[in-house]
Formats: C-alpha cells, sequence, structure tokens
C-alpha cells in the first residue's frame, strides 16, 4: 500500500514537473507566432453526444440537466444532424408532470428546456471525422469508476478510456470536451490517455454532485447544481461571443456547488482561456463564396420547359355515391 | 506382517466384484468432466478469433507509398530536351513519393510541321502511348504564357520555359505533393481533416421556392439533372458511386438578417446577404432537405429562389463589398454541398411589387446547372485551385473534368484509401491487443486479411504504373478495412470479461468437481492394493 503510494506522488511530482516546464517552454522560447498557431483552434465541425443515463421519475433533474446542455448548443449553431441525445425516459410526458411537454430548469419556470421543435437525427451514429470537434455530456448516478445505464447496466471507465482511445485511433475527433455531472465523476476521466482530450466534472472522487432545489409543485428535484450554473453562463453566451473554455470551467465554484469541480487538461494542449467556448458548444461550417462556372451549354432554354400540351392530365371523372344504408327497404 | 496389511482391505473384499462397477463409474465420471466438460466450458467461453496477418499488419507503414509517373517531354531541339531532362531528374532523384520516369520524345520532319498544338499532340501520341496518370510537356514557342495547362494529358511550353518551373508545376498542378503529404502526414495538426472518399454518395439536387403563390418559378429540374449533372457523374464515378435525385421544396424559408440596400436598378433596391451569416443559414435549411432518408452521405446542391419582397439577394463581405461576380451569387459548405441564389428576373418582381398577378417565368437551366457543375468539382474535390504565376490553365468546354485533373484526384484518393485502409487495420490490431474480449469471426476476419492484401496489391500497382488497378484495388481495400472495423460482431462479447468466466462458471462446476477429485484419491488407493496385490 505504501509502495503505490509512493509511485503516486512520484508520477504526480513529475507531472506537476512537466507541466511547469511545458508551460515556461510555451512563453519564453517559441516565438510568439508558433505560439499563436498552437492555440488556433482547427476543427472543420462540430459534434455533441448528450446522455442521460437514469430513468424514472424522481430523476426529473437529470433529464432537466441533459436537455440544458442540448438546449444550449442548439442554440449555438449546432445542428440536429450532429446531436446524438439519449434519455432514457421522457419526464415531459410523463403522467405525473403537471405541465405536460414542459421541462423545467427551475421552480419559477424560468426555461423551458423541452424546447419547442425537437427534430430527429438523421442516425445516431456519431459520423465526426479527423476535424471533428466532440463535446460529450454524461447524467446520471455514478460512483468511483462508473455510470449506471437506467439501473441495469454500467459504463466503467476504462471503457469510457477505451472507447476515446479507439475514436482517437480512427481519426474521429480533432478535439474533445467530456463533461460529466453525476457523484463522483472525476473517476470517469482518470482513466483517459488520449491525445486534446479536456474533461470537467462536476465533483471530485470520494465527494457527491448535489442536486439545486425542488419544486414543490412537481415534488422532485428540478436540476443538478453543476449544471445549473453551466446553463446560467451559457445562456448569456452568443454565438459570436468571446466567452472561453477557460471561464466555463469556473462557472460553479465550491461555495455555489458544494462540491468541488474537477478539470483535467493535461492532455489538452492548447490553454482552455484562448478557446472560445463556441469552439464546444458552436458549431462552424466552413462557408466559400464560389462564382466560377463551368462553361457548356448542352441544349436550349425551351427544352427544360414543361410543355403543357405533353402533360398527362388526369381524365375527368364522375363521383357515384353508394347508398350506405338499404333505407327504401323501410319506405 | 500379512495379517496386518491385509487387515484394513479385508472389509473390501467382500464387494471385490462390485469394486470394479466403482471403478469404472468412476472413470466414466472422470472422462465425462474433465475429457469433456473442462474442453467445452473452455471452448464455448474463449473468445473466438480467426487468425491474422497481426505483425504483417502493424509492418504496413515501414514501406512507404510510392507512385510511379511517366511525364514526356517533346522539343524540337534535342539538346534542350536532354538538359531538360537531366534537370528535372536530379529534382526529383531523392523524393520519397514518387517515382518520376522521364522520357524524350524526339523531334521528327511530322512534329516539326505541325501547324497546331492539337495536331501536334495527335502526332506525338501516335508513337507515344500514355496510360493513366501519365503527362507530356510539348514545346510550343509561339505559346505567350510559360506554361499552358490543356484539358488532356498535357502542357505546352514556351521555348525558354526553365526546368524549375516545369517541376513545381508537376509538384503543384499534377502530382499535388502538398496534399499527398497532408494525407501522409502523421501529425493530426499538419494531416488532412476531410474524410477519404467514401464508396456512395447521394447528390440530392434541391430547388428551394418559399412562396410559391408569389413566385410563380417554372423548372423541370428532373430535365436538367439528367442533361447535366448526371452524366458528369457519370464520368467521375471512378472512386465513388453517385444516386442522382431532385426536388421542389416549397415553404421552407431561410433564417438570416438581410439588409436592404438601395441601388440604381428599377426596384431600386437589392437585399444584402452577410458571409458571415452564411454558416447559420445552412443551418436553418438542413433540417428540410430530408438528406436523412439514406445513410449514405450527402451532398447538397440547393437553388434558392428568393421570394420578391427580399429579391434580388446577394452576398455581402463583411467589409460590405458585394461579392456577386458574372451574375452568379453561389457558395460551397463542404463536404455539406453548395447552394446557389437564383434571382427571379427584374420584370416579376416589379409586377410583384406593384400588387399584380404573379408573372409565371422559367428558372434558367444554364445559369444554374453551369454553376452547379462548378461547385460540384470543388465538392468532390477534383479541381485544383491553385494559382501559379505565368501558368494558365484551359477553361474546361465539355462536360467531364480536365483529364489531368480527374486523374490527380484517382492518384490522390487511392494514397488516401491506402493510408486510411492501413491505419484502420493497424489500429484495430492494437486494439486487439489491448482488448481481449473482442471477437473476430470468420467473415470479419476475411474482410481484414482481403483488405490486407489489397493494400499490398495496391502499393504495389502505384509502383508498377497501373494508376487504374490501383484505384480500384485501393477502394476495396478500403471499404473491406471500414467493414471490419465497424462490425457490430466485434462487440459481441464485450459484457463478457475473464473475470466472469471464472465467477460464473466456477460455482457451478465446483460441486460436480469436489466427488470427482476426492475419486482420485480413492481410485489411487485401489490401484495402490491391486499392486501390492500382484506383488504378493
Amino acid at each position: 500500500m505504501f509502495n503505490i503510494m509512493l509511485v503516486k506522488f512520484v508520477v504526480i511530482y513529475a507531472l506537476i514537473l512537466a507541466s511547469r516546464r511545458v508551460e515556461a517552454d510555451d512563453t519564453s522560447v517559441l516565438p510568439e507566432g508558433f505560439v499563436d498557431a498552437a492555440q488556433r483552434s482547427t476543427h472543420t465541425n462540430n459534434w455533441a453526444v448528450l446522455v442521460d443515463a437514469s430513468r424514472f421519475w424522481f430523476n426529473y433533474r437529470h433529464v432537466a440537466n441533459v436537455l440544458s446542455i442540448y438546449r444550449s448548443v442548439k442554440r449555438l449553431g449546432i445542428p440536429d444532424s450532429q446531436i446524438i441525445l439519449m434519455i432514457a425516459d421522457d419526464m415531459a410526458c410523463n403522467a405525473r408532470n403537471p405541465r405536460p411537454g414542459q421541462v423545467y430548469n427551475n421552480a419559477n419556470q424560468h426555461i423551458n428546456v423541452y424546447g419547442d421543435d425537437n427534430g430527429t437525427a438523421r442516425s445516431k451514429k456519431l459520423l465526426s471525422d479527423a476535424g471533428s470537434n466532440v463535446l460529450i455530456y454524461l447524467t446520471g448516478h455514478g460512483g468511483d469508476g462508473f455510470l449506471k445505464f437506467q439501473d441495469s447496466e454500467e459504463i466503467t471507465s476504462q471503457e469510457l478510456a477505451d472507447g476515446i482511445q479507439q475514436m482517437w485511433e480512427k481519426k474521429r475527433y480533432n478535439e474533445l470536451f467530456f463533461m460529466v455531472d453525476t457523484c463522483q465523476a472525476a473517476s470517469l476521466y482518470e482513466k483517459f490517455t488520449s491525445p486534446n482530450v479536456l474533461a470537467v466534472a462536476s465533483s471530485l472522487v470520494g465527494e457527491d454532485s448535489l442536486s439545486h432545489h425542488v419544486d414543490p409543485s412537481i415534488g422532485v428535484y428540478m436540476i443538478d447544481r453543476y449544471t445549473y450554473y453551466a446553463l446560467e453562463f451559457l445562456e448569456k453566451v452568443q454565438p459570436f461571443s468571446k466567452r472561453t473554455i477557460g471561464e466555463f470551467l469556473q462557472v460553479c465554484p465550491k461555495r455555489v456547488c458544494i462540491s468541488t469541480v474537477g478539470v483535467r487538461k493535461d492532455l489538452y494542449r492548447r490553454d482552455p482561456h484562448k478557446v472560445p467556448i463556441t469552439d464546444f458548444f458552436g458549431a462552424i461550417r466552413p462557408t466559400r463564396v464560389s462564382t466560377d462556372r463551368i462553361n457548356v451549354t448542352l441544349a436550349n432554354e425551351d427544352d427544360f420547359i414543361f410543355d403543357k400540351d405533353k402533360m398527362v392530365t388526369k381524365k375527368p371523372f364522375k363521383i357515384v355515391m353508394e347508398s350506405q344504408f338499404p333505407s327504401e327497404l323501410f319506405k | 506382517m500379512e495379517t496386518s496389511s491385509s487387515s484394513p482391505v479385508k472389509p473390501r473384499r467382500k464387494d471385490k466384484d462390485e469394486d470394479k462397477f466403482r471403478i469404472g463409474a468412476t472413470l466414466a465420471f472422470i472422462v465425462v468432466i474433465i475429457g469433456i466438460g473442462v474442453p467445452m466450458w473452455w471452448r464455448t467461453t474463449t473468445v473466438y478469433r480467426v487468425n491474422l496477418p497481426s505483425t504483417e499488419i502493424l509492418s504496413l507503414s515501414e514501406t512507404p507509398i510510392k507512385t510511379a509517373v511517366q511525364v514526356a517531354i517533346y522539343t524540337q531541339d534535342t539538346s534542350r530536351g536532354q538538359l531538360l531532362i537531366a534537370e528535372l531528374q536530379s529534382a526529383f532523384s531523392d523524393n520519397e513519393i514518387w517515382s518520376v520516369e522521364f522520357k524524350q520524345l524526339s523531334p521528327t520532319p511530322k512534329t516539326q510541321e505541325a501547324h497546331t498544338p492539337a495536331a501536334l499532340e495527335k502526332l506525338l501520341l501516335e508513337n507515344h502511348v500514355q496510360s493513366v496518370g501519365d503527362f507530356m510537356f510539348i514545346e510550343w514557342p509561339k505559346l505567350q504564357e510559360e506554361l499552358l495547362l490543356t484539358t488532356e494529358r498535357s502542357a505546352l511550353m514556351r521555348s525558354d520555359t526553365p526546368s524549375n518551373k516545369i517541376a513545381q508545376l508537376l509538384h503543384a498542378k499534377i502530382l499535388q505533393t502538398y496534399r499527398i503529404n497532408q494525407i501522409l502526414s502523421t501529425d493530426e495538426r499538419m494531416g488532412a481533416k476531410s474524410e477519404a472518399p467514401q464508396p456512395a454518395y447521394d447528390v440530392i439536387v434541391s430547388v428551394l421556392n418559399p412562396k410559391p403563390k408569389l413566385t410563380h418559378a417554372k423548372w423541370n429540374i428532373a430535365m436538367a439533372v439528367k442533361t447535366y449533372i448526371e452524366p458528369w457523374l457519370a464520368k467521375v464515378s471512378g472512386v465513388s458511386n453517385y444516386t442522382v435525385r431532385s426536388q421542389w421544396k416549397y415553404r421552407v424559408a431561410i433564417e438570416a438578417d438581410l439588409k436592404q440596400v438601395r441601388d440604381q436598378s428599377k426596384l431600386g433596391r437589392h437585399y444584402a446577404l452577410q458571409e458571415t451569416a452564411l454558416p447559420h443559414l445552412l443551418t436553418s435549411i438542413a433540417q428540410n432537405l430530408s438528406a436523412s432518408t439514406t445513410d449514405k452521405p450527402a451532398i447538397n446542391l440547393v437553388v434558392y429562389i428568393p421570394p420578391c419582397h427580399i429579391a434580388p439577394l446577394h452576398i455581402y463581405n463583411s467589409k460590405d463589398q458585394r461579392l456577386t461576380r458574372n451574375d452568379v451569387d453561389a457558395f460551397i459548405s463542404p463536404p455539406w454541398g453548395g447552394f446557389i441564389i437564383a434571382n427571379p428576373p427584374e420584370h416579376v418582381c416589379l409586377s410583384a411589387m406593384s400588387d399584380q398577378e404573379a408573372v409565371p417565368y422559367h428558372v434558367s437551366t444554364t445559369d444554374n446547372m453551369q454553376v452547379m457543375l462548378d461547385q460540384l468539382h470543388k465538392l468532390l474535390d477534383i479541381s485544383s485551385e491553385l494559382q501559379m504565376e505565368g501558368v494558365k490553365v484551359v477553361d474546361i468546354e465539355q462536360l467531364e473534368p480536365r483529364r489531368w485533373e480527374y486523374e490527380a484526384y484517382l492518384r490522390r484518393s487511392a494514397i488516401r484509401h491506402i493510408s486510411t485502409a492501413s491505419s484502420t487495420l493497424q489500429s484495430l490490431i492494437k486494439l486487439l491487443d489491448q482488448i481481449s474480449y473482442i471477437v473476430i469471426d470468420d467473415e470479419v476476419g476475411a474482410a481484414i486479411t482481403n483488405s490486407y492484401a489489397d493494400i499490398l496489391a495496391a502499393k504495389a500497382a502505384l509502383l508498377e504504373h497501373r494508376l487504374a488497378d490501383a484505384s480500384v484495388l485501393a477502394k476495396r481495400a478500403f471499404v473491406a478495412s471500414e467493414r471490419g472495423f465497424f462490425d457490430a460482431s466485434l462487440l459481441a462479447q464485450l459484457y463478457f470479461p475473464d473475470e466472469q468466466k471464472y465467477a460464473i462458471y466456477i460455482p457451478l462446476f465446483l460441486p460436480i468437481m469436489v466427488p470427482v477429485l476426492s475419486s482420485f484419491n480413492m481410485l489411487r488407493g485401489v490401484l495402490q492394493a491391486r499392486r501390492k496385490e500382484k506383488q504378493s
């Protein structure tokens, strides 16, 4: 036991040393232009995977959590075709919901996170590529090293790390922002080894993540603390705003969250304070005005006009009503 | 001595006949449990894995992808040709990607008399056979530019064009070395961000008319697509297959802030669409284009007819400059697709503004299809847009891309497919090492082995100057490797780790194993007794 502690201590110390040295390199030795280039975003599209892993009415708050993030990414421009939203239960249509068709983030019904239009995505596949920035948001009930999936399965931190490593090997992301709001959330990102991953968790190992408040008319907790403050921050972000991920990582200080928000940035090579939040929560589509043409003419314009005489018109027809009831028999 | 040793065995002697059965039964149990049960348990719980050429696949990246190209040079003066070739050969001598073979075409009395470049090219091709991917430089002294790229596999050059200019053109336009470097780069910041060409695409041509009651636009879009888009796509389907659909969509409005701008036209104003708003505009219409009906990646080509109250619509950049050129307002967003604004003619909107009945009109096919064809060139990444000083490119005048452009695209796609397939197979092998419970069934195993064989064959074909074969093989290798990597059967036993094997089966086996193992003891006793009996 003592040995393991010692090894851990040495490793952590080495990591701290290493990170300090990199910081020193970044600012002093390298030319400014290079540092700027390394900080620039290099993605070409955005994807979001939003997962609520728990069902049942008393987990209303988890649905509110995931819908809050869904609402934000959609508002900031990620199209439904690039969002994978997994909700285990339909709280909006639950018989115990006094406000059917609506899910709120707080008791004053401030924001209906359920929204008005919910489209369906093309497929449930994460069709990201080497230029994709992927946002992964998980919420539910977790423990040290796992997240429960609907009371029957669980996903372990090792499985998550394997999955992300597999994505990296197959060049399925450019950068990945991993956000998790569960108890002991930080344990879920501990096993990550893949590069370009920035992770934030609502609580450290050994801590519980707490819910924000109860709505007496609904009778359950509305939303979790971390996501509540995250949504509060995201609501102020506009598609072209200059807010950074660095600011977003500090949305929930310990005095409001009660749990300690864990951040892991040793795998991430850019400085979060220089990364716009829209790199992950917004969407970009590179567009380019193109006004050239290929000068080929194959036919006269007349050939593409619908000829009314040639159109097959329906023959006029007569409608005959069959009698529905033999009323003449009773006359 | 005798009495003491025989005394414990004595009671057994009574049922010595039964002893035989007891031993027989014990042996039967042992055979069933250990001979059949244990191997069966082991077999049924082991993760099925076909033998794969793992070490060979992992060493795939050791042999670099090298492509052979033949470049012929025709000069009127033989010594100039020799000099050019010597200089070019030294420029390409230690290249890691290309093995370029330069061939000199010497002048003949016939070629000296040729009056047009086309006639000269024809004459030269009578004696010199070009295969797919080859190229030829023809000297033509009267040329204005240093180099003129034709639509075939050739370029004309002036008599004083230096060899480094030719090498530059080869790298930039014909071989596209910088893009190949992007594909082969292992650094993810430098590497290509786009996807490898997929085996099949849906091309969806949509005409958006948000106000059909007010804008009476008529157009036989199906016919236009059949005349222009389908034949063109048929010409470029060497790498991917395309399925084309066309549709009219009504009442699909775009979401964008439009600004009115005064101008000198009869309408007295037009509307400005900011360039920065274009991505959002695409997001707002993407939902309604029904690109979601298939699983194939889609290329959307949209013709948008603005209703008269916001027409004519033009794109402006952030410096408030109008970006309309040649009467075209259009943009592309690779790989999503292209967007063309087809403003209704002025007279239509004039009558609409004066509250008269909507005037029916026909959307111009030539205008829109010409722009759409250019957009397709760019979206499929066939056109080479790099500009070079002193180099001119002949305009396309037929319904197919320039041959050298298309063959560069074939070559690039082949290299792309080979490198993607190699890295896919390699990462799969690494994953198999790391995660022991991934199943590889016969089908997936065959896909992986075939893909590996095709990669080798495609590499060989590239090196042996057979681009057409290499393209086919590389595509097959790519498709097979993707199928192998993403096959659902890989995960069949993902929730069946090794612990489960022991945790679940041991409690099941242990109660049976205890009597079987203890019967070993009994068996040994009996055997010892027998031996002693024999000895005595």
